[in-house]
């Protein structure tokens, strides 16, 4: 049950708790976290430094190791944060306890698409395939004859994780939790899909984050550790510490990764290089060409792929930007990737990627054919040209000014289910409370009905053309017919200084 | 005019505040581009610094220099009324005299234990938030419509055109 490690199946900690060892969970460059019998605690363990993945047994890098955990426990920690901490360090063993609650697995796990996950496809093609997607996978089969990876697989693995929308609300959520961690000063230090974790289930979207062991206050000395491709190259180059700096670095590139399934070096640089290497059978010498163009890569000597100015390293592959990137998020990954790759103080702080990731993820709708989350304003799914699915679209605005939106909401509307409409369409962006649900709307079949979650909250509706279109307070659940929505509805949320007037529209047709 | 003021006490150099107040500092300045902005570092003067220098790490605190409640009074009394403060402080240095009452303040408080002088934010016109809440304080300052009271009727200017569809 504990891997190829030869430990054994019961450890104590500190506190002379028993823990019992259950499955791997996930596993880093600097140790490996092990699933409890107690659901609720997770165990982690330090490997060594070395290539050969062993776990630490020396005394002394085993006490200074322990120090170092005792210590993150003074760190101050934001109340309620999701971030695994230690809670107890072990006894006599590198490594420590964690809380963590149940049925999460890691953004990797999630949202990267795995070669057996592909060949697997491959092996079912006649009935795993759909329709829509058939003839870009038989153009890449023809070349590719199942070896390779095929980029068009990886549309339905993004249909069947809940395509761009949850990719989008994961990452917000994570930011999230970084924004909050560096609000009080913190740097997290080792940011990468390994050490976030999602819920499993699609109904729910917490994010926790794991190997809080690096954590320290900004500007203090630590280790700076980083994983491949994550690393800031102030950092890779040993110019400067971990910082919340890098710490946007290393969002960035893991949400150009989620987002567009490629990383945002990986460009006509390193394919080339890849080409010219299988071109020439002098594999030493071009083995250490390739080398030297990865360090490059780490060392921030290649363009952002997606930078305007400079072509030297553009790329081809990946998830076409406008299906996943609103203009606002390209903006922030431009500053972050391409302006502040080699200039830290450019890149923007986390605090601007929350809001931008959440406001992208509302703008989209699920195809009702394909399943592909979509940008609504395009007017049809890009995926398989099907019109938009019968949605809705609630916009708030500041006070009664509706020259500027607050907000814009867009979900579709299926029978099965109710719609849950997050906080921030009509609080202010909080980075604890914006995805807690402020209301549910339900499709009825002559019309849609909504509940405000909070008792509490003064709601008043106006519909053009009834009570000559007054505001009415609400009390319970509100149902507005067809007709209703076709003339024009409104809601307005009454809070002193923070009062929201929503407009309610319905996109796309009835099924 | 918006000012951001960095406290330069001594306290200042306290583990991660330092980091943590030119973190927020460049996040002021990034989330209010579009604005008048300028930055000044608060000691035993109150001096301006560049925005660039928000960036180049230059910025000193000596332990032996006293953040001076009476400088920063004079300091903001020489503006106009209509300016906003921000204030990246810890709060060991702020007194009421800090402050006048012609002025809009924005104290955030930087440090995890701040703070000890709370009670100095009991003024109207002053608002003590923690970082976390500083970008949708920034997105209030900067969107402030006229009328937050509800109104009577639907006002038809808020229609849109096209708003209804042919199925319905």
């Amino acid at each position: 049950m504990t891997s190829n490690f030869n430990i054994p199946n019961n450890l104590l900690d500190e506190h002379f708790q028993k823990h019992i060892l259950d499955c791997e969970l996930s596993r880093g460059g600097q140790g490996v976290v092990f699933k409890t019998k107690d659901p609720h605690l997770l165990i982690k363990l330090c490997l060594g430094e070395g290539s050969d993945q062993k776990l630490v047994t020396d005394s002394t890098q085993t006490s200074t190791l322990l120090d170092k955990f005792m210590r993150i426990g003074f760190l101050p920690m934001p109340s309620n944060l999701p971030i695994a901490m230690p809670v107890a360090n072990l006894r006599d063993k590198a490594g420590y306890v964690m809380r963590f609650i149940t049925d999460m697995e890691e953004f990797t796990d999630q949202f990267i698409q795995g070669r057996k996950a592909q060949k697997d496809i491959i092996k079912e093609s006649d009935k795993a395939i759909p329709d829509w997607l058939r003839p870009f996978f038989e153009d890449e089969h023809q070349i590719k004859k199942g070896t390779g990876f095929y980029h068009s697989l990886e549309y339905i693995h993004l249909a069947n994780s809940g395509g761009t929308r949850r990719r989008l609300l994961a990452l917000s959520q994570c930011a999230s939790i970084l924004s909050r961690l560096h609000a009080t000063g913190l740097v997290y230090v080792d940011l990468s899909p390994g050490n976030v974790f999602i819920s499993q289930s699609h109904e729910f979207e917490h994010v926790w984050l794991i190997d809080a062991d690096n954590m320290r206050l900004d500007g203090m000395k630590g280790d700076n550790y980083y994983t491949p491709e994550y690393g800031a190259p102030e950092v890779v180059k040993g110019q400067s510490a971990s910082s919340q700096l890098s710490d946007c670095h290393a969002f960035s590139v893991m949400c150009f990764k989620l987002l567009t399934n490629t990383l945002p070096y990986n460009g006509i640089a390193i394919v080339e290089d890849v080409n010219d290497d299988w071109a020439n059978d002098d594999s030493v010498s071009q083995e250490s060409d390739k080398l030297t163009l990865d360090q490059k890569k780490e060392r921030g000597e290649l363009a952002y792929v997606d930078d305007p100015k400079d072509e030297s390293n553009r790329s081809n592959s990946g998830m076409p930007r406008e299906l996943v990137f609103t203009p606002e998020l390209k903006k922030l990954l431009l500053k972050t990737l391409g302006e502040g790759k080699l200039a830290p103080f450019k890149r923007p702080s986390i605090y601007h990627f929350p809001k931008v990731l959440a406001q992208s993820a509302d703008k989209q709708v699920a195809c009702s054919n394909c399943q592909m989350t979509f940008f609504v304003e395009k007017g049809k799914c890009p995926y398989c040209d099907i019109k938009v699915p019968l949605s809705i679209k609630l916009t708030s605005f500041y006070g009664t000014d509706i020259s500027k939106p607050f907000w814009e909401f867009n979900h579709e509307l299926v029978n099965s289910k109710s719609c849950k409409v997050p906080n921030r369409l009509i609080d202010a962006f909080s980075y604890s409370h914006n995805n807690d649900e402020a209301l549910l709307v339900s499709k009825e079949t002559d019309g849609i009905t909504l509940k405000f979650s909070n008792d509490n909250l003064s709601v008043y509706s106006a519909v053009v053309g009834v009570e000559q279109g007054g505001f009415i307070r609400l009390h319970g659940s509100l149902h507005l017919s067809h007709k209703m929505l076709q003339k024009g509805t409104f809601l307005f949320v009454e809070n002193e200084h923070k009062s929201k007037l929503i407009r309610i529209e319905i996109l796309g047709e009835i099924m | 005019m918006y000012h951001v003021i960095l406290d330069g006490s001594g306290s200042m150099t306290g583990p991660g505040r330092k980091s943590l107040q030119l973190n927020l500092a460049r996040f002021i300045r990034q989330a209010m581009s579009a604005q008048s902005i300028k930055f000044w570092h608060w000691q035993s003067q109150v001096t301006e610094i560049s925005p660039q220098s928000l960036s180049n790490d230059i910025i000193e605190y000596k332990n032996q220099y006293q953040s001076e409640a009476q400088v920063l009074a004079d300091f903001t009394s020489k503006q106009s009324y209509e300016d906003v403060f921000f204030i990246l402080s810890d709060g060991f240095s702020l007194e009421k005299k800090c402050f006048n009452s012609n002025h809009r303040y924005y104290w955030i408080m930087v440090g995890s234990e701040a703070n000890p002088n709370l009670s100095i934010t009991k003024k109207s016109n002053i608002t003590s938030v923690h970082p976390e809440v500083l970008s949708p304080l920034i997105d209030e300052i900067l969107n402030v419509p006229k009328s937050f009271e509800k109104p009577l009727v639907i006002d038809s200017s808020w229609l849109m055109s096209g708003t209804s569809k042919d199925e319905w």
